[in-house]
């Protein structure tokens, strides 16, 4: 889970989802924390099982653990 | 507001403009005589982006006033190369990649030429110290002190025929 | 200089051809952003807050506008949307609201240098004359500018409704610090308290400015069909666009943005400042608007990246292997909340392996400028501090401070402080090349001192398109949307020749605006020559493909008869086989074969790599006036594969000495009465070339697999070391640790008295 926005989550940093898909996913931790999709969309990325992935629309059939990264912007 | 009325040369070219009591000279290259090559990064004298040449010194061209120039003799960028052919300070700054942004370059190159124009063999030290009215930010310096030196070297060879 | 140095099995990846774009550089017609102008335009000028913090009573345009050559008036009541929306910005997300009240106050100012009200005229004088017929009624309020005074209790609040977001619980109380972020691991409480040896200290910086030297720009015109046209310099002109067009209720396809040549960023150029502001005196006008800001504009209200209060507790067992960091950083961000303190959290402890670590940063708004991108944003803050503590820790164990982090550095596999494994990284081989290169063990005279320091930066891919287009003679054109801030144009079209098999010189190369290619993210977070190079080579590829088809057309064989090598095709079986077609031969029977051939591709990978660097400083100090003299300076990187190395280089050189100047000389100085102090070159100062020895730049070329050429992003990585570098070598020189920044003669003068 993100060390940001933590008031979102009631301070938990591990979540147990079944979701299909990182869409699926986002959208499941919005019923939890609502106002987290919007947020995720520009703020939010995703490593599934270590690899950070950019299409939303992969399958987390085999996947075993998701983490969620703030986006670090440059300069 | 009376505008006083002003004949100089620029770039060997005459040129006549009109200008404000309170006009630089800069404001005037750039906003007059459309020649934007002469850039403007503080105003003050500080960076040396806006260095011309007048009667064969080097000034900041926004420390002078534009009603200054009357009767006088410019040189900015724009009249460095001679025609299509580079000057060799043009040509070494681009084979060294002294230039990142290239905002500071018109300023490091008027202000080089300047120096080799009058010591053809100038060591690092008096290199660096020459250019230490020129900002740049992007480069760190190191790569305009090697075109500089290198156009040095390339100008002594030109002088001094085999 | 130009002669090819080949590597591998590279024809042109690793040359130093002359960029595309010199020539107009050096001969000064290249058209920057102060350059540009329209015909008919007017020209603006922006009234400024003189007052650090005020609640605007009233504005009266009256008699502005009744002077003769006024063309219109804007304040922050013209702005359309206020309404509160997260949006991408730049490279990380932020409140177009916020946004939007930066370009023009609404209610309060928050700053000095604020704006609140603009003028369009028929000249510059007339402007500036009109501006001081503007009556405004200010109730000036208390201000704040300290990190720790905006923190405390009972400090002046910029906003009544500011809650500290990142708690377990959102706090009762409004208060400046907009936000805390935390993560932990292990048990650093513990395994500090069994560690054989700790260092636990304070180190401070202020704000400094980017420091670009062409100042922000711009021309806009609203036409009568209701569409924008922008020119202006900027990181990223499809940013400009959805910025300018978010704030302004318009639709992005109606505003099109011209990029102009770009005089530095450096981060500073990856948000907006004048333009809704010219658009919106375009509109009322009827004619385009030129604002422009001038440096002390710039200084003031321009962004400064944060200054900081970083508290440093770490430890280490008797070998020196690290156990436990214990950080708590406090960045300043202005008056809005941004995006460095996520990145000072990923930048703190992630070169290095500790089992046991707790990283808290706590994000403090306060009546200064709204903070920009500068170069590995929010990286270099906390590096110093814990680059410092690890310097002092390994002077404690008697350890040599380079041995100490070859102990400790990660590697590929080990984890970042993500949780996701490192790739192909080559920070140890950074290390183990400082160790061995002779400025290492150079002997050091009186007064002189040596320092060493590393540091990660993420780095980043993103969004980018390209297209590779061939002229009908068969020339080749790259068409790409990534403003070329330090040579990125040389780097597209070596690439370009590369995949193609021609030669550097057939390529051009078009940064072209926001109408003209498909959308790319800003240049920055050292990702363009990565994402947008990847998109340039796919684009090239599939023009390849396409020409290898149309050379079968005109052979009248299979497709897989055709291969493609040196830049034309060759027919490798059927009647024709031996034959070679040329791109200009495909190329004349393009209409008979099909038609144009070009390609877009478009991209977005997240296979990037993170950047390393390991910097060495020998510094002289003068004892009789306490100045620091830069003797010597090394700076190692891994680099991936160097497209260009000259412009890599020009990174390293120029990142190194824009931390140099962060380490000696820069600063933010504001009064008690929070106004700026220094708000020009000669005060707020600068390394200029007679300060400064070469920079030898050594590039470790560690390749990033994912990339077909082998790019890691190189840009920014360069400033993170040497602000601990620079400042362990004046400890060394004094004997007296360094952990205020800058260090001003004054300072080290200061600090050697009190240790005498
Ligand atoms: S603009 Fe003249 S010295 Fe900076
Ligand atoms: S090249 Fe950018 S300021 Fe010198």
């Amino acid at each position: 889970m993100p060390p940001f926005d933590r008031e979102l989550f009631d301070g938990r940093d591990r979540l147990d989802l079944d979701a299909a898909t990182l869409f699926a996913l986002v959208e499941e931790i919005d019923r939890i924390a609502p106002g987290f999709a919007e947020l995720a969309t520009v703020r939010a990325a995703f490593a599934i099982d270590g690899v950070v992935t950019a299409d939303w629309s992969t399958s987390l059939a085999d996947a075993h653990e998701v983490i969620m990264l703030p986006r670090v912007g440059g300069g | 507001m009376s505008k006083l009325h002003v004949t100089t040369s620029v770039n060997g070219d005459e040129r006549e403009f009109l200008c404000g009591p309170g006009e630089t000279l800069l404001d005037v290259l750039r906003d007059e005589l459309d020649m934007t090559g002469t850039k403007e990064g503080c105003g003050s004298g500080d960076c040396g982006a806006c260095t011309i040449m007048l009667d064969g010194e080097m000034v900041c061209s926004c420390l002078v006033m534009a009603a200054e120039a009357q009767g006088r003799v410019i040189g900015t960028i724009e009249g460095v190369a001679e025609g299509s052919e580079l000057h060799p300070v043009q040509r070494t700054f681009l084979d060294h990649a002294a230039l990142q942004c290239g905002f500071c370059t018109p300023g490091f190159i008027v202000a080089a030429k300047a120096l080799l124009d009058r010591n053809p063999d100038p060591t690092e030290t008096e290199v660096r110290y020459w250019l230490a009215g020129n900002l740049c930010r992007c480069t760190g310096y190191d790569k305009i002190i090697r075109a500089v030196m290198d156009a040095a070297a390339e100008l002594r060879q030109e002088r001094t025929p085999a | 200089m130009n002669a090819p140095e080949k590597k591998d099995s590279f024809r042109l990846v690793g040359t130093r051809p002359v960029r595309p774009d010199g020539v107009e550089k050096v001969t000064g017609k290249a058209v920057f952003g102060p350059d540009y102008k329209a015909a008919n335009m007017l020209q603006g000028a922006i009234l400024r807050s003189p007052h650090p913090h005020a609640r605007i009573r009233s504005v009266d345009t009256k008699k502005a506008a009744a002077l003769p050559g006024v063309k219109a008036i804007v304040t922050g009541d013209d702005f359309p949307n206020l309404e509160d929306a997260v949006v991408q910005m730049g490279e990380a997300a932020g409140n177009i609201a916020d946004l939007a009240r930066n370009c023009m106050a609404v209610g309060k100012v928050l700053y000095e240098g604020h704006a609140l009200a603009a003028v369009a005229a028929t000249s510059e004088a007339i402007a500036q004359e009109a501006l001081g017929l503007i009556d405004v009624d200010y109730e000036v309020l208390p201000h704040v500018t300290g990190i720790l005074d905006a923190m405390r209790e009972d400090a002046p609040l910029l906003y009544e409704d500011n809650f500290t977001k990142g708690l377990d619980e959102k706090p009762e109380k409004p208060s400046n610090v907009s936000m805390r972020i935390q993560q932990t691991q292990g048990d650093t409480e513990a395994a500090l308290k069994s560690a054989a040896a700790t260092v636990t200290a304070r180190y401070t910086m202020p704000p400094v400015h980017q420091g670009y030297i062409e100042p922000h720009a711009c021309v806009v015109t609203w036409k009568a069909d209701g569409k924008l046209d922008v020119w202006c310099s900027s990181q990223g002109a499809f940013n400009v666009r959805s910025l300018v067009a978010t704030i302004l209720n318009v639709e992005m396809g109606h505003v099109r943005v011209m990029p102009l040549e770009i005089g530095g960023g450096f981060g500073g150029k990856t948000t907006i400042y004048l333009e809704p502001v010219a658009a919106l005196l375009s509109k009322k006008a009827g004619r385009p608007v030129r604002l422009t800001m001038d440096r002390a504009d710039v200084f003031r209200a321009s962004g400064p990246a944060p200054g900081a209060v970083v508290d440093v507790s770490l430890g280490a067992d008797a070998e020196g292997k690290l156990v436990a960091a214990d950080v708590e950083f406090r960045y300043s961000a202005g008056t809005s909340p941004g995006n460095e303190t996520h990145a000072g959290l990923i930048s703190s402890v992630g070169h290095y392996r500790i089992a046991n670590f707790r990283v808290t940063g706590w994000e403090v708004l306060s009546n200064m400028p709204k903070h920009a991108a500068y170069r590995a944003p929010g990286a270099p803050q906390v590096n110093f501090a814990l680059e410092s503590a690890l310097n002092d820790l390994a002077a404690k164990l008697g350890i040599d401070p380079l041995d100490m982090r070859i102990k400790n550095a990660v590697v590929p596999g080990d984890m970042t402080m993500h949780g996701t494994p490192y790739g192909e990284i080559g920070l140890l081989e950074c290390l183990e090349a400082a160790k061995a290169h002779p400025h290492y063990s150079a002997s050091l005279g009186p007064n002189q001192g040596r320092g060493i320091a590393c540091s990660y930066w993420v780095n980043y891919g993103g969004p980018s398109t390209a297209s590779v287009a061939i002229g009908e003679d068969g020339s080749v054109m790259v068409i790409e949307g990534n403003p070329d801030i330090g040579g990125s144009r040389a780097s597209m079209a070596i690439m370009a020749a590369e995949t193609l098999g021609i030669d550097y010189d057939n390529v051009t190369v078009t940064i072209a605006d926001t109408g003209s290619v498909g959308y790319s993210m800003l240049t920055g977070g050292s990702r363009t020559t990565f994402a947008t190079g990847k998109a340039v080579i796919e684009a090239a590829q599939t023009v390849i493909d396409i020409m290898r088809a149309r050379a079968a057309k005109l052979w009248g064989c299979s497709v897989d008869d055709v291969a493609w090598s040196d830049g034309e095709a060759r027919c490798t079986g059927g009647e024709k086989a031996g034959e070679t077609l040329s791109i200009g031969n495909i190329a004349a029977k393009a209409d008979s074969t099909g038609g144009p051939i070009s390609a877009e591709s478009s991209v977005n990978p997240n296979d990037f790599l993170p950047g390393f660097a390991v910097h060495i400083c020998d510094v002289d100090v003068d004892p009789e006036t306490g100045h620091a003299s830069i003797g010597r300076y090394t700076a190692f990187q891994d680099v991936g594969r160097a497209i260009h190395p000259s412009y890599v280089e020009g990174q390293m050189q120029g990142g190194a000495v824009q931390g140099i100047g962060w380490a000696l000389n820069e600063a933010y100085l504001y009064n008690e009465d929070g106004k700026l102090d220094n708000p020009g070159f000669l005060d707020y100062r600068m390394p200029v070339a007679s300060d400064l020895p070469m920079i030898d730049a050594v590039m470790i070329e560690k390749p990033n697999p994912a990339h077909p050429y082998g790019v890691k992003g190189v840009g920014e990585v360069p400033i993170v070391p040497p602000l601990a570098t620079v400042a362990h070598a004046v400890s060394n020189a004094t004997g007296s640790p360094m952990r205020d920044l800058p260090l001003t003669p004054d300072r080290i003068y200061g600090l050697m008295q009190s240790k005498a």
